[in-house]
């Protein structure tokens, strides 16, 4: 192994700017990288890919029903002879649209909710957590389910049912950050200089949790794509005329038995590639924020 | 003098190969250990006495590694051992006690446990036989309550007392050398001196050979015979006891000793 | 040990509370005529008197609160009322899907702990070696596996394409043997293994890395004790009690996984009970399995706890010192 230099202690070097050293580390990590290149190539295939592929997804085509790929039908057709590829560009902007307002509508009430529990006192916290454990025993897939039973589908109501789902892994995140600031001198110190409680969430408690947060945000995303897929699958979830990945794969389970294989191996890689990317930039954000750096590829 | 050394260490350098760079903790050093005595290795955090201390048991983990050099005990280069060889070696011919007594044990077993594993590992005794020598450790070290602390759990003791029973166990296996890295940096004054009384004791009457590793020179003013000064990586100054402390030679030693907090002059 | 085991049972009641909660608001909130969400399709044909003493039984004419106390005494008893589809007691119907269910996670989960101690010990144990990044890689694409997409792959390779595994039901019919049950068995429990198996295989290889760091390992090998001693004394029940606390933790997720894996392959489980319930608007059949998964996950969660209170002294003694 090529060594270059005797390491020096170098006590009087002065540290670069905390922002821009964090911002090349991350460039630097490779499966980072490679994740958020997926991610933004997912955008561009998402909200420009329709225009360039030219089919309209809710076109029939009674003659092309069940194709396997071939050239004028990329990844196939579906058993009304709807253009797969099409379909699944579409599907990509519901699938990244929920996930993402659905997470960020779980970010906002997890944090307050962590938050407020975490600035509480010692009797109010305490039955806060113990209602968060409690809803953690519940499965989510339960949850989400029961919610979906009751009125009608609608995008809207997703995002809703899942954020509510979601919300209490990132409210014990914010209380464990919250009640660890809470104990820091410079914490402390505004507290006795006279901030106000608003002041001191906004300008000192949450700017320091912005770095655990952002990395459960990122698996958060990936998490509500891959409950939307599985609500839509079990057409439960989106209304059945808006393509979602899951809606594809709902209508992919009964031609597999007959063979159509990519009705069901498309949609699939989708997800998964997606939901890696999230999972692998949300895993390089950890890494550089916590100094033990464990993950692969940094 | 004549007599030939236990431990005989020549040009030892002991490398990290980190993404960072090279850092070579051991740089050429070269003592030897005289059985019965207590050789005393002072120097600053950093200057590579740990690391030292672990080579000479093989237990350097990369990126770290023994680079060049030899060690020379009971006719052996130890580092042309290979793993089967240093685990004969380990424990039952050179023991090491470390600087962080509860951290010397198995968070889940108990002391008496613990020490009478070690035995049967290295001797075949049943697990009675075992208990029982377990416990007559312990009270060699002035354990108050030996049969007591046999069933405790390391988190239930006191540091000075887990120390204790660290030195106990290296000493069951009876090996011929003990090597202590930083034994009292965590504890108590009053803990600190027992131990130094304990080591002198066992000296005399086990008439035990000692590596003791520290940046406190109080403690090896006391019990050593005698002393190396390290720094950087490399021995600046090597000799009795008394010599070394009291009259240093080389800079850095007299640095070293003059900034010593001394209450007697 | 006893000490632990009371303040963890009293820990269970908020649970069981908000569990109770909310099986008796599906039920509140179930459209229709709440005496047929009890009593089943008969409704229909009942008197007007007959319908008025059922509703009086039931407390409909009471607060929520009385009713909610009266619905908890009949579930005390054993009674979970009838299928709004077919009448049939919903008390044998998840009985039966319970057995299924049981199986299946029970086995996911041995699978698993299995799988991942071993697969998180190679990679840990060999920090930044191919295995390391083999291993690592394949958690990761675990975790972004949707469940229900693997089985679907699954089928498709194994049932479809090769003709292995048969790719539905629990026995085929009129063969119930033990060869045909382990081979409908395997499908779904690879499925479920494979795309829960993720983030355990990622703690454990976290936590072997971890722990191999510690004083004490060091301190065991310096003792000259065999690698044998050293792994499974001092690693293991060090490395690997956090791990179990995490998955008992987690045990919800799994249950969630399970659930779709029966509906994908046709298990005659409570997962499958409970989705051809919440898709057919079966809200009695719906309240109940809510309640007996939400027991079946408290039940696992306390598994776990006590398992890592056994392995764990501090927690043992009452924390010591």
């Amino acid at each position: 192994m090529a060594v270059e230099r005797v390491l020096e202690l170098d006590m009087d070097r002065v540290p670069a700017n905390p922002r821009t050293e964090i911002v090349t580390a991350f460039f630097r990590h490779r499966t980072a990288m490679a994740g958020l290149f997926g991610l933004i190539a997912l955008i561009v295939l998402s909200t420009l890919g329709p225009s360039v592929v030219g089919h309209d997804p809710t076109a029939t085509d009674i003659l092309a029903i069940y194709a396997s790929p071939s050239s004028s039908h990329l990844l196939g057709t579906d058993q009304l002879g709807r253009d797969l590829l099409t379909r699944l560009l579409y599907g990509g902007r519901v699938s990244l649209l929920v996930g993402l307002m659905a997470t960020l509508m779980a970010t906002v009430i997890g944090c307050a909710y962590g938050v407020f529990s975490g600035m509480a006192p010692k009797w109010l916290e305490y039955p806060m957590m113990q209602l968060l454990d409690a809803l953690h025993a519940i499965p989510v897939i339960l949850l989400v389910i029961v919610s979906e039973v009751f009125g009608e589908s609608s995008l809207i109501k997703m995002v809703l049912v899942i954020g509510l789902a979601s919300w209490m892994g990132i409210a014990r995140m914010a209380r464990t950050e919250c009640r660890r600031l809470m104990e820091a001198d410079f914490v402390k110190g505004a507290i006795v200089a006279g901030a106000s409680p608003t002041r001191l969430v906004f300008r000192h408690l949450l700017p320091n949790m912005f770095a655990p947060l952002i990395v459960v945000v990122t698996v958060g995303i990936g998490q509500a794509i891959l409950l939307e897929s599985t609500l839509s699958f079990l057409n439960l979830g989106v209304p059945t005329t808006v393509p979602s990945w899951g809606n594809l794969l709902g209508n992919g389970m009964s031609s597999v038995l007959g063979g159509a294989w990519w009705t069901v191996l498309f949609p699939g890689i989708m997800i998964v590639l997606t939901v890696l990317s999230m999972n692998l930039v949300g895993d390089g954000l950890r890494d550089l924020i916590d100094p033990k750096n464990r993950s692969i590829g940094s | 003098m004549t007599k030939t050394p236990l431990l005989s260490v020549s040009h030892l350098k002991s490398y990290y190969f980190s993404a960072q760079g090279l850092i070579r903790a051991v740089d050429g050093v070269s003592l030897d250990l005289y059985r019965g005595d207590i050789l005393g290795i002072v120097g600053e955090s950093g200057s590579g006495k740990s690391t030292l201390a672990l080579s000479l048991l093989g237990l350097l983990d990369p990126p770290g590694r023994i680079e060049e050099g030899g060690i020379q005990f009971q006719g052996e280069d130890l580092p042309t051992l290979d793993e089967a060889g240093w685990q004969g070696i380990r424990g039952k011919k050179i023991g090491m006690i470390f600087q962080s007594p509860e951290g010397s044990f198995n968070p889940i077993s108990t002391i008496g446990r613990q020490i009478s594993e070690a035995l049967q590992t290295h001797r075949s005794l049943s697990r009675k036989e075992a208990d029982k020598e377990a416990e007559m450790a312990l009270a060699r070290v002035w354990m108050p309550q030996p049969e007591e602390v046999f069933e405790r759990y390391p988190f239930e003791i006191s540091l000075g007392m887990c120390q204790r029973a660290s030195l106990a166990l290296a000493l069951s296996l009876n090996p011929s050398i003990l090597i202590a890295d930083e034994p009292t940096a965590s504890l108590d004054i009053v803990s600190q001196a027992e131990m130094a009384r304990l080591f002198s004791e066992l000296q005399e009457t086990l008439n035990l050979s000692m590596i003791v590793i520290s940046h406190d020179l109080g403690l090896v003013r006391t019990i050593a015979d005698r002393v190396a000064v390290m720094h950087a990586g490399k021995i600046v100054e090597e000799g009795p006891a008394e010599q070394v402390l009291e009259a240093p030679r080389h800079p850095y030693t007299q640095g070293l000793v003059s900034s010593e907090l001394r209450l007697d002059r | 040990m006893g000490h632990y085991l009371i303040i963890r049972m009293v820990g269970i009641v908020p649970q069981l509370f908000l569990i109770s909660l909310l099986a008796f608001a599906i039920m509140k909130a179930a459209p229709g005529d709440p005496v047929a969400a009890l009593v089943g399709g008969s409704a229909e044909f009942m008197s007007e008197a007959d319908h008025q003493r059922v509703a009086h039984n039931l407390g409909l004419d009471r607060s929520l609160i009385v009713q909610y106390g009266m619905w908890v005494n009949n579930v005390l008893q054993g009674d979970l009322g009838r299928s709004l589809k077919d009448g049939r007691e919903i008390r044998s119907m998840l009985f039966e899907g319970l057995a299924a269910t049981l199986i299946l996670v029970g086995c996911a989960w041995g699978v698993i702990a299995l799988m991942a101690v071993s697969a998180g010990y190679w990679a840990g144990s060999r920090r930044r070696s191919w295995v390391d990044y083999i291993v690592s890689a394949c958690a990761l694409v675990s975790f972004a596996t949707p469940t229900f997409w693997m089985g679907l792959i699954l089928i498709l390779v194994f049932s479809v394409e090769l003709d292995l595994f048969p790719s539905a039901g629990q026995t085929s019919l009129g063969d119930a043997s033990f060869v045909d049950q382990l081979q409908h068995l395997v499908l779904p429990l690879l499925t479920i293994v494979l795309t829960q198996i993720g983030p355990y295989i990622r703690l454990v290889r976290g936590s072997i890395q971890d722990t191999l760091l510690s004083d004490f390992m060091r301190a065991a090998r310096a003792r000259g004790l065999t690698k044998s001693t050293v792994v499974w004394r001092y690693l293991f029940p060090n490395a690997l009690t956090p791990c179990i606390t995490w998955a008992g933790f987690s045990f919800p997720l799994l249950v969630g996984g399970t659930f779709i894996v029966e509906w994908v392959f046709g298990w005659p489980g409570m997962g499958r009970l409970f989705l051809q319930a919440a898709m057919g608007r079966n809200y009695p059949l719906l309240m109940a399995a809510v309640l007996i998964t939400g027991l079946l996950v408290i039940a696992g969660n306390l598994f776990a706890d006590l398992l890592v209170a056994w392995l764990n002294p501090k927690l043992r003694r009452g924390y010591g010192r």
